[in-house]
């Protein structure tokens, strides 16, 4: 139980985020795979996962000579610029002020675009294809290793974190390999939200940590400081929705996809 | 001279897509970064420097930057209500 409650929010914070980013990638592979073939989307895909692989191993120990409140407060911040920015995002996609993400969209569009163009073929690999897939898998993938290394590289909690996302990383692939289709059901609004709560709010500790600031409770204030943060950002949707739509009252509170 | 102009050309066009990949996972809106970022460096220089008791400090940062975020919010509500009153006047 006590084990739970200082790795939970880790484990659960890496393995929601890496999870939206994991079926953002997928929906460009299976894209590629089904007008390209799946040769081309698994060798972008592979090579994708290789030059993260090495940034990872090239990049990561460099860490180690950081001192550790200046790692804490940089981290922190950083955590903080991305929950907030997903956070922002969410609230105003709750709100109505900006589209929801659709993922059979992005499919459609990079179906067709692909459709439209000439394939390149060589060793039996479409080179655009492939190039699609190898950008989709580094970009979202990057975003999975900042998650995971700054959740886990200031708390020495990389282990926890590394888990979140490899089980996030299962999951999907498993899921994409059974329905083959794109992840359109997945709640994406909704776990934006609570993965940008999540993420601001161990941005905000660490920062806190790094300046040498007390929190009550220790590590646990992390989930009295998502509770505030989830309340804030619940409350600000409906204010929000009734100003850009003060005709509608019906701004209930809540987290609507 | 140009033979060599090409080759770097490439390498900027490489560097500068991947600098804005990277600013782009952080920074959405840059009011909304610009202002954590110094609400931030506020609390930690500024709190202890006033003399605002060591309690105080941790939910001072943190309702700082809710604060931050719901201003924000808002400011993009009221910004787009605007732009839609402006194009039904039209």
């Amino acid at each position: 139980m006590n084990v739970w409650k200082e790795l939970g929010p880790t484990v659960l914070a890496s393995f929601l985020a890496s999870f939206v980013e994991f079926v953002e990638a997928l929906t460009i592979v299976l894209a590629v795979w089904t007008v390209r073939g799946a040769r081309s989307a698994l060798a972008g895909a592979a090579a994708g996962c290789v030059l993260l692989a090495i940034l990872v191993f090239a990049l990561g120990p460099l860490l180690r000579f950081v001192p550790l409140d200046t790692l804490r407060v940089a981290v922190g911040v950083l955590l903080l610029l991305f929950g907030m920015r997903w956070l922002r995002k969410a609230i105003l996609r709750s709100a109505g002020i900006l589209a929801l993400h659709d993922e059979s969209r992005e499919f459609a569009t990079e179906t067709a675009s692909l459709a439209g163009s000439r394939a390149s073929i060589t060793l039996g690999i479409d080179l655009g294809g492939a190039g699609a897939t190898f950008n989709a898998v580094v970009l979202e993938g990057l975003e999975v290793v900042f998650i995971v290394v700054a959740l886990g590289a200031t708390g020495g909690m990389l282990i926890p974190a590394s888990l979140g996302a490899a089980a996030a990383g299962v999951v999907v692939i498993l899921l994409g390999f059974i329905v083959h289709r794109p992840l359109a059901r997945v709640p994406e609004n909704s776990l934006k939200f609570v993965v940008g709560i999540l993420i601001s709010s161990f941005g905000v500790f660490w920062v806190g940590e790094g300046a040498g600031f007390d929190w009550v409770g220790r590590d646990l204030a992390i989930i009295g400081i998502a509770v505030i943060v989830l309340l804030a950002s619940v409350l600000t949707v409906p204010i929000a929705r009734r100003i850009v739509d003060p005709v509608n009252k019906a701004g209930i509170p809540g987290v609507p996809q | 001279m140009n033979e060599g102009a090409k080759p770097r050309r490439g390498i900027a066009r490489v560097v500068l897509t991947a600098g804005a990949e990277l600013w782009g996972l952080f920074v959405d809106d840059g009011m909304l970064a610009c202002a954590l970022v110094a609400w931030c460096c506020l609390a930690i220089l500024g709190l202890p420097a006033i003399g605002v008791e060591p309690a105080w400090r941790a939910p001072l940062l943190l309702a700082g930057c809710l604060v931050t975020l719901v201003i924000d919010v808002l400011a993009t509500a009221l910004r787009r209500r605007a732009l839609r009153g402006a194009s039904t006047s039209q």
